[in-house]
């Protein structure tokens, strides 16, 4: 096993361990945690299936429209939750639906799109997240509660530099797997960051306030 | 070396090394964030402990008031009631007893009525430094101007003042409250001021209530009255607090001291 294949799989491994541990905690009455599992088993199930189609030769890239729309819906439904401010969250509604309808016309306008990796739609959807991401640190910034954090600062950290690599993505070099090895390594640092937030506020059953 | 330096990959260390900054980017931020909550956190803590702090010392003040009030009702009692009663008690005794000749009877007698007279004044007296009976029925006007004409009459001090006050400005229990302070303001004046003169302004200004109080005493030193938690101040302190107005105080050692309240 090659060392990229092993920075890959840990990333899996911690994923998988992520899904199951927030699933302990899907009872929770907590809106925006519900959200965040669903998106940790939907990465979780697009992952396993497009390894599942590399193994056996099929091109995969379709699947990450799939990957990159519905992290864009379920998250910014997620920072729709979190954000405390009426018009915060009637600004994240119109983004999301706008976004969606400007993909939506993408694809009908240009559907041959849909078999390769879009750049337009990696930045359509991941940009809005890290202005919700840094609109949370915005609004944490006062008083001690710090829910979220860890998770926040983990999609913050990974978002911002995954949007780069991954419009670097079409790019053919040979050092091309640099960058998806350091793709990765921060994909890891993200799930220890997911994993540091389920330690510290729910890995005991949490208060809700 | 010629490979590494072919295009696509000079845009590939370029995409690297933009990652590289972005990642120290958002950890310098993250510090940032983490040291600013920190501190806002830690003025917040301050504040609030700052006013359980406050809060404990009107509620020491409160405590300590009311032993005094205590105190002094008891004493009232004692050298004023009970001393006169006990003299009654002989009194009635004496007549009890008989053998007493027509006169004494008669003198006895007239004491006895002469003594429950003053006793009854006396109580009078202290229901009335309880509570004012002029407050309820009259009004502060009224009450504030039988105040200063006691004082006056006492000539320990001369109170000029000037009163307009709209009628039922303030609820019952907040008229009483400004009265107190002016009775503690006046007393301060005298008893730690040693004060001849005080002027008094109650007027009505832009639908709010100015009190303006000064007098020629000795003044006092505002630091050290609130190290010594003097007792009169807090309690005037605690009492604009509770009418939601405000408190200033300028203060000249050795030329009189001024409060102005504004609610």
């Amino acid at each position: 096993m090659s060392i990229q294949e092993t920075i890959i799989d840990i990333g899996y491994i911690l994923l998988a361990l992520n899904t199951i541990l927030f699933l302990r905690n899907y009872r929770l009455k907590l809106t925006p945690l519900k959200i965040f599992t669903l998106y940790l088993i939907g990465s979780l199930v697009i992952q396993l299936y497009s390894s599942y189609l590399s193994d056996h030769k099929i091109n995969n890239l379709f699947l990450s429209h799939y990957f990159f729309i519905g992290k864009f819906i379920l998250l910014g439904l997620f920072f729709r939750q979190i954000l405390k401010k009426i018009i915060l969250k009637k600004i994240i509604s119109g983004v999301i639906i706008i976004v969606l309808v400007t993909l939506c016309v993408y694809y009908i306008v240009d559907p041959t799109s849909y078999n390769k990796f879009n750049i337009f739609e990696i930045v359509a959807t991941t940009i809005p997240l890290i202005i919700f991401c840094f609109l949370f640190f915005i609004q944490k910034i006062e008083g001690s509660e710090s829910r979220f954090i860890f998770i926040v600062s983990g999609m913050f950290l990974y978002f911002l530099c995954s949007l780069l690599l991954f419009t670097a993505g079409n790019i053919k070099g040979s050092t091309k797997m640099l960058i998806w090895n350091t793709n990765a390594v921060l994909y890891i640092l993200y799930q220890i960051l997911i994993f540091v937030e389920w330690y510290k506020h729910f890995r005991k059953k949490p208060t809700l306030t | 070396m010629k490979e590494l330096f072919s295009q696509e990959n000079q845009i590939i260390s370029i995409v690297l090394i933009g990652v590289l900054l972005l990642l120290l980017m958002s950890v310098g931020l993250f510090f940032f964030f983490f040291i600013s909550r920190k501190k806002i956190v830690e003025k917040e803590l301050e504040k609030k402990s700052a006013e359980i702090e406050h809060q404990k010392e009107l509620i020491h003040a409160t405590i300590l008031t009311q032993e005094n009030e205590r105190k002094r009702i008891a004493q009232d009692l004692h050298d004023d009631i009970s001393s006169k009663l006990n003299v009654i008690h002989l009194n009635s005794n004496l007549l009890l007893d008989g053998g007493l000749s027509a006169k004494e009877y008669s003198e006895v007698t007239k004491s006895n009525i002469d003594i429950t007279n003053r006793t009854l004044q006396s109580a009078r007296k202290i229901a009335h430094d309880l509570l004012p009976p002029i407050l309820d029925k009259f009004g502060l006007q009224s009450a504030i101007e039988e105040l200063v004409d006691d004082f006056n009459t006492s000539r320990k001090v001369v109170v000029t003042y000037q009163l307009k006050y709209p009628e039922n400005y303030l609820n019952k229990d907040q008229e009483l409250h400004l009265f107190r302070i002016l009775q503690e303001l006046i007393n301060n004046s005298i008893r730690h001021g040693k004060a001849k003169n005080i002027n008094l302004v109650l007027e009505n200004k832009n639908s709010k209530l100015d009190l303006n109080y000064s007098d020629d005493g000795i003044g006092f030193d505002l630091k050290q009255a609130q190290i010594k938690k003097g007792l009169g101040l807090k309690n005037i302190e605690s009492r604009v607090e509770l009418l939601n107005g405000t408190l200033k105080i300028s203060n000249k050692e050795k030329s009189g001291a001024t409060f102005i309240i504004h609610i």
